[in-house]
């Protein structure tokens, strides 16, 4: 993962990876969940 | 509220940019409810009978309107705030649309408890579809600008959440409304409200993590090639300007042709499969295949927008197009050999170039007219979806009613229309190899902004 390039001299803050992590998570389990329910309701086209 | 001002998200050095695909997501994934809005007809139409249909409950064809209507603000919101929703930066834009789109649902769950279908069309139709339109285009530019080096990737995650949106929307209202419902009530009233106040704060925390990149900030290690492809701009286009020149409506055609192809089988997937291949697909098989659809439906955004990103724009609409013209050839003859599989097969791949089509465009914009006004250009383009709304679903459902009033069976109804859209997609086909650079005398100058506001200031 690239970073915003830094001027310099210019320490900024760092965005922490453990909150990376937090906001993919935040969208991907709810992605997951309902992907997972529309799969189940998609394999009666195969039973 | 300077919290949401663009000059407070602007990001300080340090920021990770992967920060702006999940914000993206927030909203998207959000807005993108609006496909399952399907689930409520249902029980909206016992509001009063509770376990039927009673007299003074509402009917099929009023409830309709609510969706149309999302979607017509949908594509209005889109074309007239895209210009605002580029100067006050997404973050406002994102908290507008949360406003909006939660605020839309709480006013509907009102309508649901006092039965008052105007206040739900106010709700959820107007002020829940700007909520869609201005949601929708927010986080466009900004990912743009944070991934020049992979804009289709970029867009396509965030697009994908608007079609995986209906995935969590459709089993999370089924499962508020069994939790509500009761021997006096359906659950609508306080599902509506439930889903305003979620949606509401899952957006409000996408406009609280999004920011904007530095002026001139470029990913580390990221150098524009020194002789980009003819197709890539590095000048920008202003909003007005672009309309102007023939090549945004080459891309309305391009978006409008692609939509209308997959809007109108999408609508009518399930009845089609059980005519088309009756005995072999049952109504639940038909509810199964619509679920595989919106599954490809969302995998096609991230995928063949990523694609592009390789294989250039142009080129993944021209796949697009002939790979499509190929496949609605051949789903009649599906049918005649009583294919179910092929005939899955060809639809899923369809459909997945349906999202596609949506999810690339933004790329395209901004390789045609740079990232300056792409939010807002993109904006005016969706119009296109708006008119394919329309014209989609009537070809499909109008040419089945005719064939079916001549007297051709059930099975073969729907041949016509395949062969048709194989026409639309040829159409497009011509729109995007019309394609080609815009003349630079559209191209956006900061000196002619400065000599028009002295001209302005002489005048005055």
């Amino acid at each position: 993962m690239r970073e915003n390039q830094q001027p310099a001299g210019d320490t900024g803050h760092r965005t922490s990876p453990a909150l990376i992590a937090i906001a993919w998570l935040a969208v991907m389990l709810p992605l997951a969940w309902g992907f997972v329910s529309t799969l189940i309701e998609a394999s009666a086209l195969f039973t | 509220m300077s919290f949401l001002d663009r000059e407070h998200t602007v990001a300080r050095p340090g920021y990770s940019r992967w920060l702006v695909p999940p914000a993206a997501l927030f909203v998207h994934l959000c807005i993108g409810e609006v496909y399952a809005f399907s689930v409520f007809s249902e029980p909206m139409t016992w509001l009063i009978g509770i376990d039927h249909s009673a007299p003074g409950d509402w009917k099929y064809t009023e409830l309709g309107w609510i969706y149309s209507l999302g979607i017509v603000f949908l594509g209005l919101s889109a074309a007239l705030f895209g210009r605002w929703v580029e100067r006050v930066g997404p973050r406002k834009a994102m908290f507008t649309a949360a406003c909006c789109f939660g605020g839309g649902f709480m006013v509907a769950s009102l309508g649901a408890s006092t039965h008052q279908l105007w206040l739900i069309y106010l709700g959820y139709g107007v002020l829940g579809g700007c909520g869609l339109g201005i949601g929708y285009i927010s986080p466009v530019s900004t990912l743009i600008k944070w991934f020049p080096d992979r804009p289709g990737m970029a867009t396509g995650m965030a697009i994908m959440g608007f079609g995986g949106g209906a995935m969590i929307g459709s089993p999370l209202s089924v499962l508020l409304m069994d939790f509500y419902a009761t021997s006096t009530d359906v659950g609508v009233t306080s599902t509506f409200l439930t889903l305003g106040i979620i949606y509401f704060f899952f957006m409000s925390i996408g406009a609280t993590i999004v920011r904007v990149p530095a002026e001139g900030w470029k990913p580390s290690g990221f150098v524009p090639p020194e002789e980009p492809s003819k197709l890539i701009t590095t000048a920008h286009v202003a909003v007005n300007e672009a309309m102007k020149t023939p090549q945004f409506y080459f891309l309305w055609g391009v978006l409008f042709l692609n939509v209308s192809a997959g809007i109108g089988v999408l609508g009518q997937a399930s009845v089609m499969s059980q005519e088309m291949f009756a005995g072999g697909i049952d109504e639940a098989a038909a509810a199964g295949f619509v679920g595989l659809l919106s599954i490809f439906n969302m995998l096609g955004r991230i995928s063949w927008a990523s694609f592009s990103d390789y294989i250039g724009r142009k080129n993944t609409y021209i796949v697009f197009f002939v790979l499509g013209m190929c496949l609605y050839a051949i789903i009649p003859w599906t049918a005649s050999i009583d294919s179910v599989t092929l005939f899955v097969l060809s639809m899923c791949i369809i459909i997945s170039m349906y999202g596609g089509g949506f999810a690339t465009i933004p790329a395209y914009l901004r390789d045609i007219f740079g990232t300056m006004h792409v939010g807002a250009i993109h904006g005016r383009l969706l119009t296109a979806w708006a008119a394919a709304g329309i014209v989609g679903p009537v070809l499909v459902n109008y040419i089945r009613e005719f064939q079916i009033n001549s007297g051709v069976p059930d099975a073969e109804a729907y041949n016509l229309t395949m062969y048709i859209m194989v026409g639309l997609l040829a159409v497009g086909l011509i729109c995007n190899l019309m394609m080609s650079p815009v003349n630079a005398s559209h191209h956006y100058r900061a000196h002619d902004d400065a000599k028009r506001g002295a001209t302005t200031k002489a005048e005055t």
